[in-house]
């Protein structure tokens, strides 16, 4: 089961992180887009699987919702920041009872897409599709990894995925099938859909 | 629940500030709830109309802007039942739902009553503590941690942690939550709390005058290889299984402990250092330089256990890896290409010189049967199985089980039943370490180099013909 499931952020937590920063909520979320971009970086400069990096990413914002931004991060020379890291990876840990478990969407989208036979779509293009749908809702300053289980995550992306390369999906409530009903995955296609809109801004505005 | 147990140290006007700011926000939050539940409906509504087009997806936008999704932080099942109403089907369809609970601090350990210390290992220090709220007797297991290691938290003990939580199994020690030192402006303490048991299988092999009934060494190998095959069907390798590092309690109760070499493999197995279980446990291959290995280095520690359990000592005690591999093949002979055809290509074999010629097939046989005569055929056989110098012929956990050893009489004894013993770890002495160590992280290999093995049997030659002992490093 624990391939299934995720700890979810509590409404609480959701809460009160606009209240318990010293930041706005909008110079929050930039901070947010901006670190999980650079995680993202990072994973790639260390030649680190997707699968690694996007943990960290999702360790990262859970982070964020048990300790304000910033609160912890800031230092100046090598060897200060140095010894910032290590007191960050135990700070890190300590705010999540280290508990490092991470179950991921992206092998769910595949094999969700295997059971629609890929809605008879190209193989590579709508699964490459999916993955990068659910790889930039890392990104999402909305949290999606914190507020809903991997199997409605891919099923959004699946469901963004079949709609970009025009792919014709079934006319029932095929997304049932896979335990996601019709508000969450509304809720959470729209939400993909913006995350993706606002990465293609940064990219081209070069953030 | 954090705050809640931090009220204890923080001071009064805090206190309040605090009860005054939840008051806040759990009355902002009301307000928010009643605002959301409209707001979703009018979300719903508007993504309803505009569900086809891209078009109408900026239409909801501009409508609802961003903070209206962002609102959105109630559970979902309570909104989809509220909003659903009117368009939900007239049978509203079964989901399964996936509960993966919370994230949040660690608790402190001031939650906790330090009672005694157990042990002070290599890998850190346990004690006996109490939890202060429940009254339930714990073991507190700190992390042992080098301030000048600028690599970060010791590895060996995140990756206990991780594999810990995600094990539950009545086999393996059940790692109940971790806790940090109450000055959490620096994270420096760091506690693991486990379940308590009163004995390590060590301890008692060590007091006992009498060894271990025959129905007795069953129950503790049945417990053992059903934890063993519980951590390997969830792709872990334990990597030091030895006595001392099995507890059992007053009920008869096995569980394997320290998973500080443990790691998640994958098939095929990832390449791995070689450098892991203590030596007397270690299997051939690990010891030939073997990278790539499997669960089969757990099943042959397994072995060594059984064979321990049997005589109240350390089956094979050698003094470096040099003399491991004699003893090994002393005891279990030496490897040929019919018994074991993959160990030739092994990093430390080619430098091997094993005897050869006539009395080579004589030597190749295994000498288990003779050193175990109490041992029935079954128990011989399996034994043997075990401690096959091939990891291929070594017996999977799950097989073992199913081994007619376990079905012939007499049966495993129920652990209702098992004898009790006076616990160490309960009262002041603290255990005694006179067992090797597990190897430490960032330790060299033993490079074997060129090794002559052709003499070792000089012991059982020597019955026949007599012969020099020549094992030397070249």
């Amino acid at each position: 089961m624990s391939h299934m499931t995720n700890p979810l952020a509590t409404p609480d937590q959701l809460f009160q992180r606009r209240s318990f920063g010293a930041l706005p909520i909008e110079l929050q979320d930039i901070i947010f887009f901006a670190t999980q971009c650079l995680t993202q970086s990072a994973g790639v400069l260390l030649q680190l699987p997707q699968s690694v990096t996007a943990q960290a990413n999702v360790l990262l914002a859970r982070y964020w919702l048990v300790e304000p931004i910033m609160s912890h991060e800031f230092s100046s020379a090598y060897h200060a920041f140095h010894t910032r890291l290590l007191a960050l990876e135990a700070r890190i840990l300590y705010a999540l009872s280290f508990d490092t478990h991470v179950a991921l969407p992206h092998p769910l989208a595949v094999t969700y897409l295997q059971a629609l036979e890929f809605l008879g779509a190209k193989k590579e293009r709508i699964g490459k599709r999916a993955v990068a749908y659910l790889n930039t809702a890392l990104l999402s300053p909305q949290m999606l990894y914190l507020t809903s289980q991997p199997n409605a995550l891919a099923v959004a992306a699946v469901y963004n995925a079949a709609r970009d390369v025009g792919a014709k999906m079934p006319e029932c409530e095929w997304w049932e099938v896979f335990d996601v009903d019709r508000e969450e995955l509304g809720f959470l296609v729209e939400e993909a859909a913006r995350a993706m809109d606002e990465k293609m801004d940064a990219m081209e505005t070069g953030v | 629940m954090a705050s809640k147990a931090k009220s204890r140290w923080a001071d009064d006007e805090a206190d309040a500030a605090l009860d005054a700011k939840l008051k806040k926000e759990k009355e902002e939050k009301k307000r928010l709830k009643a605002e959301k539940a409209r707001k979703l409906e009018a979300e719903r509504q508007a993504r309803e109309a505009a569900a086809a087009s891209a078009a109408a997806q900026q239409e909801g936008d501009s409508a609802n802007g961003p903070p209206a999704k962002r609102r959105r932080i109630s559970p979902e099942r309570e909104t989809a039942q509220a909003t659903g109403g009117p368009n939900a089907a007239s049978n509203p369809p079964k989901l399964l739902r996936f509960e993966g609970g919370a994230f949040g601090r660690c608790r402190s350990v001031e939650n906790y009553d330090k009672l005694n210390d157990i042990e002070e290992g290599a890998y850190g220090w346990v004690s006996r503590a109490k939890e202060t709220a429940t009254g339930k007797v714990v073991a507190l297991k700190r992390l042992k941690i080098d301030p000048k290691d600028r690599g970060g938290l010791p590895v060996t003990g995140l990756r206990e942690i991780q594999i810990l939580k995600d094990c539950a199994h009545r086999n393996v020690v059940r790692l109940q939550e971790v806790v940090v030192g109450d000055d959490t402006s620096k994270i420096e303490n760091i506690f693991l709390v486990l379940e308590f048991l009163e004995h390590d299988l060590k301890s008692i092999l060590e007091d006992m005058p009498e060894p271990f009934l025959a129905s007795e060494v069953k129950t503790l190998l049945q417990q053992l290889a059903l934890g063993v095959a519980y951590l390997h069907d969830n792709w872990i390798l334990h990597r030091d299984l030895k006595t001392s590092n099995l507890l059992l309690n007053n009920r008869g109760q096995l569980k394997i402990a320290d998973f500080g070499m443990a790691r998640y493999v994958g098939d095929p197995p990832p390449k791995l250092t070689q450098l892991v279980v203590t030596l007397w446990y270690r299997a051939p291959e690990l010891l030939l330089g073997a990278t790539r290995y499997g669960a089969a280095i757990d099943m042959w520690s397994v072995g060594c256990i059984f064979g321990e359990l049997l005589t109240r000592e350390p089956l094979l005690q050698g003094r470096n890896e040099v003399d491991e591999l004699t003893k090994i093949f002393e005891l279990c002979g030496i490897p040929t290409d019919e018994s074991w055809p993959a160990f030739r290509r092994l990093p430390n074999a080619r430098g091997l010189r094993l005897p050869s010629g006539s009395n080579s097939a004589a030597l190749a046989g295994s000498v288990i049967r003779t050193k175990f005569p109490l041992l029935t055929a079954a128990g011989a056989g399996l034994l043997g199985s075990l401690l096959a110098l091939d990891p291929d012929r070594r017996p999977t956990a799950r097989e073992m089980l199913a081994h007619e050893y376990f079905r012939q009489d007499p049966k495993p004894k129920q652990e209702a039943m098992f004898p009790t013993f006076p616990s160490k770890a309960g009262q002041e002495r603290r255990r005694r370490r006179e067992t090797p160590n597990a190897p430490a992280r960032g330790q060299q290999a033993a490079d074997l180099g060129a090794v002559d093995f052709s003499g070792i049997f000089s012991g059982r030659d020597r019955e026949e013909r007599g012969g020099g002992f020549s094992l030397r490093m070249v």
